[in-house]
């Protein structure tokens, strides 16, 4: 099987893709108490493979980083040991914020709308369009002292 | 083969060009509008689809750069702190706007009588008021009579929902004894001229899939399109062309296949939008017009104004609307008018924006710090969802030469045509008037109960309003075209969009340019025989 992902014009290698997971699971790691998976779940990065055509390189750029800052160690980002990965990743952060801020507009792009995270916030899993939603009129005495005041535009 | 000569040339089918086309259409005139981009489809909007938070980071953004649509042209906005929103095709800037649609007050049309500073336009309220009923009723404005900030005025339908977080914010401004009223909005709450009611999709600013949102497709191009006008979509125009009397003789453009052409008229009507018209005035140079055309003030492309916008946010312990409902809901003119003792000059709008979905939830919590990165992102991020609401302040921006539309010197678009370039500072004055803003946003926010507020200003994707850059006024030498938009230097050139605004007011523009599109061609119409005189 090939090691490329068709998903972008511009594909990410295998080991790339382990890098991403294991980021993207520091920074949105599964829950059980609120039944939610990590960011790094397959379904999520699949969906994230398909939306980062556009930030390729930044992407590329941030992996590369995760790799280098990891060299002393195992080698890839991915086989560091837990502990090891955030410590590395919490420096990622801070050496290259720009590169991390692409890492996790991506990231919640595609994580928030995935049916098991939305389903864990009481939100139905589909899109805004036909049913729409319901948005109560509201207390309109609220408007009473408002409506009592002396109209008070300036007069030219 | 003779040349097609068309009656009108209209550039660009925004907003104020559907209000002229149509109103235009009676005189039964041949009218021609020439479009860079195309119709949209309904369908096609993101709140068709799941990722509809996430393609307005791709080809729904509101930044052209970032959208990158073969329709879109590029800005060079680098040397502005607040970078270009906007949209290219039948509707323009509609198609993605909030539908916001606040009036000038009467005091707008005079700021240098009334406070030594700015200028005073050429007409005043009393002279769009009729124009402003029908674009009310054109538009399908919902709202409530009776707000004391405005003169009378009578919207079409009713206001739209309150909701949680519409009441949380009104109960704020009552504690603190000030004004709010339910927005203005070019959002039907009823059926209306063949648009349905909104259904709180959520996503307005994306485009409208339910038709509630009144886009200028929908409103008015329909009706012009039935009277007889021909949108020719896909239509980039570079530059007009003028003959020795310094006429104007009609417009170059690239169709979609790139193919050039050029199309006579006897009327060239200018509605590309602040950036859009006088980018194609400095483009087209002529022996007889070195510094680009109807620019004998030197005024075109300088005073530009975008509104500074204050964002402030408040995060509150009980559930609001979040991802429901339109964003429009209230908005307060407390502070409005001038008051010296604020230390700014002229004033602002709060507009309430209600909530945010669960992506953007994410966004304003993970980038404001709010959200952490591990295993306590989960318990912090409920904490926002659906949780957050607050305003924006629009402050009034003063016209100032050095704020200005170029060329850029390299950067084209896919044509090849110079692409424009944003010089904009922002000035002491909206620097203060901002963190007044800021301020009163965060005391009424915690007077509604927000345990936390956040802001940001100005808002730096925030320049969707392009005003003043071919403004409108009785002397030539003040101004680029005259109180009733022609230009003074080419007689049968008009320009009927944002551009010809004098001075900006603290409410959003639409309204306004509409109305005064409609104004532009009723003073065509009464004319007609002597248009050139
Ligand atoms: C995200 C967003 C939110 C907004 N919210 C609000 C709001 O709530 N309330 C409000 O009042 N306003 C709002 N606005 C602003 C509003 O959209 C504009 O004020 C309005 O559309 C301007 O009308 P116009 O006719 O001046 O130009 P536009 O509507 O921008 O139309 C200009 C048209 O000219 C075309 N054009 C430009 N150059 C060429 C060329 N060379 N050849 C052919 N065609 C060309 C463009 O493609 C475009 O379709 C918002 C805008 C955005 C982007």
């Amino acid at each position: 099987m090939s090691d490329q992902v068709i998903a972008s014009d511009k594909p990410l290698t295998h080991a790339e893709r382990r890098n991403l997971a294991a980021i993207s699971d520091i920074m949105i790691p599964a829950d059980i108490t609120y039944g939610v998976p990590g960011a790094g779940d397959e379904l999520i990065q699949n969906e994230l493979l398909l939306i980062l055509r556009t930030q390729h390189q930044a992407i590329i750029n941030a992996l590369t980083c995760l790799d280098e800052l990891s060299s002393g160690a195992a080698g890839s980002f991915a086989d560091l040991v837990p502990p090891e990965r955030a410590e590395v990743a919490e420096r990622f952060r801070r050496k290259r914020g720009d590169l991390a801020a692409v890492l996790v507009s991506l990231t919640l792009q595609v994580y928030y709308r995935d049916d098991r995270v939305l389903a864990s916030l009481d939100m139905e899993p589909r899109a805004p369009y036909p049913q729409g939603y319901q948005v109560e009129s509201g207390d309109w005495s609220l408007l009473d002292p408002v409506r009592a005041r002396e109209p008070f535009y300036r007069k030219v | 083969m003779a040349e097609d000569v068309v009656d009108v040339l209209i550039i660009g089918a925004g907003a104020s060009a559907a209000a002229l086309a149509f109103s235009l259409a009676e005189t039964k005139m041949r009218i021609v509008c020439l479009e860079q981009g195309g119709w949209m489809k309904p369908s096609d909007y993101p709140s068709n689809s799941r990722d509809w938070e996430s393609r307005q980071f791709s080809d729904f953004s509101i930044s052209p750069n970032r959208r990158g649509r073969v329709t879109d042209y590029p800005i060079n906005d680098d040397a502005s702190p607040i970078k270009v929103a906007n949209f290219n095709g039948v509707g323009g800037g509609t198609i993605l706007y909030a539908g916001h649609y606040p009036r000038f007050h009467p005091s707008d049309f005079r700021v240098r009588s009334c406070d030594g500073i700015g200028e005073d336009w050429p007409i005043d309220y009393s002279t769009l008021a009729p124009f402003y009923a029908e674009n009310d009723r054109m538009t399908g404005v919902s709202g409530l009579a009776g707000d004391p900030a405005y003169p009378p005025k009578e919207p079409v339908m009713p206001p739209l929902p309150l909701g949680k977080s519409g009441q949380r914010l009104a109960a704020g401004f009552n504690n603190l004894g000030w004004h709010w009223w339910p927005s203005d909005s070019a959002i039907a709450t009823q059926a209306y001229d063949g648009r349905d009611k909104c259904i709180n999709l959520g996503a307005c600013v994306s485009g409208c899939a339910q038709g509630a949102k009144a886009s200028s497709d929908i409103t008015y191009w329909p009706h012009a399109i039935r009277a007889g006008v021909e949108v020719r979509t896909h239509c980039r125009v570079s530059e007009i062309t003028v003959d020795k009397n310094d006429m104007a003789t009609g417009a170059v453009y690239f169709d979609e296949h790139g193919q050039q052409h050029h199309q006579r008229a006897e009327v060239v009507v200018l509605a590309c939008n602040g950036v859009g018209t006088p980018r194609i005035l400095l483009n087209s140079v002529s022996s007889r017009f070195p510094d680009g055309l109807a620019n004998s003030s030197g005024l075109v492309g300088k005073n530009l104004m975008f509104h500074p916008y204050a964002s402030i946010q408040g995060i509150f312990d009980d559930e609001l609307d979040g991802y429901a409902g339109p964003g429009n809901c209230i908005w307060s003119q407390e502070f409005y008018e001038t008051d010296e003792a604020r230390g700014y000059q002229r004033g602002f709008t709060f507009e309430i924006t209600r909530g945010r979905g669960p992506v953007m939830t994410a966004f304003n919590g993970m980038f404001s710090g709010r959200i952490p990165w591990g295993a306590d992102h989960h318990a912090a991020y409920r904490r926002l969802f659906n949780r957050i609401t607050g305003m924006v302040g629009i402050c009034e921006d003063l016209p100032e030469e050095h704020n200005t539309v170029t060329l850029d010197d390299t950067l084209t678009d896919t044509h090849g045509i110079p692409a424009p370039k944003i010089t904009y500072e922002l000035s002491d004055n909206s620097r203060q008037m901002l963190s007044f803003a800021v301020a009163r946003g965060t005391e009424v926010l915690k007077a509604a109960g927000a345990i936390d507020v956040f802001s940001e200003a100005p808002i730096r994707v925030g320049g969707w309003h392009l005003m003043g850059t071919a403004r409108m006024g009785k002397d030539p030498q003040r101004s680029v075209v005259n109180e009733w938009g022609r230009s003074h230097d080419v007689r049968n050139l008009f320009v009927c969009d944002g551009s010809v605004f004098v001075t900006s007011a603290g409410v959003n523009p639409t309204c306004t340019i509409q109305a005064l599109a409609l104004y532009i061609a009723d003073a065509m119409k009464q004319r007609l025989a002597n248009l050139f005189d």
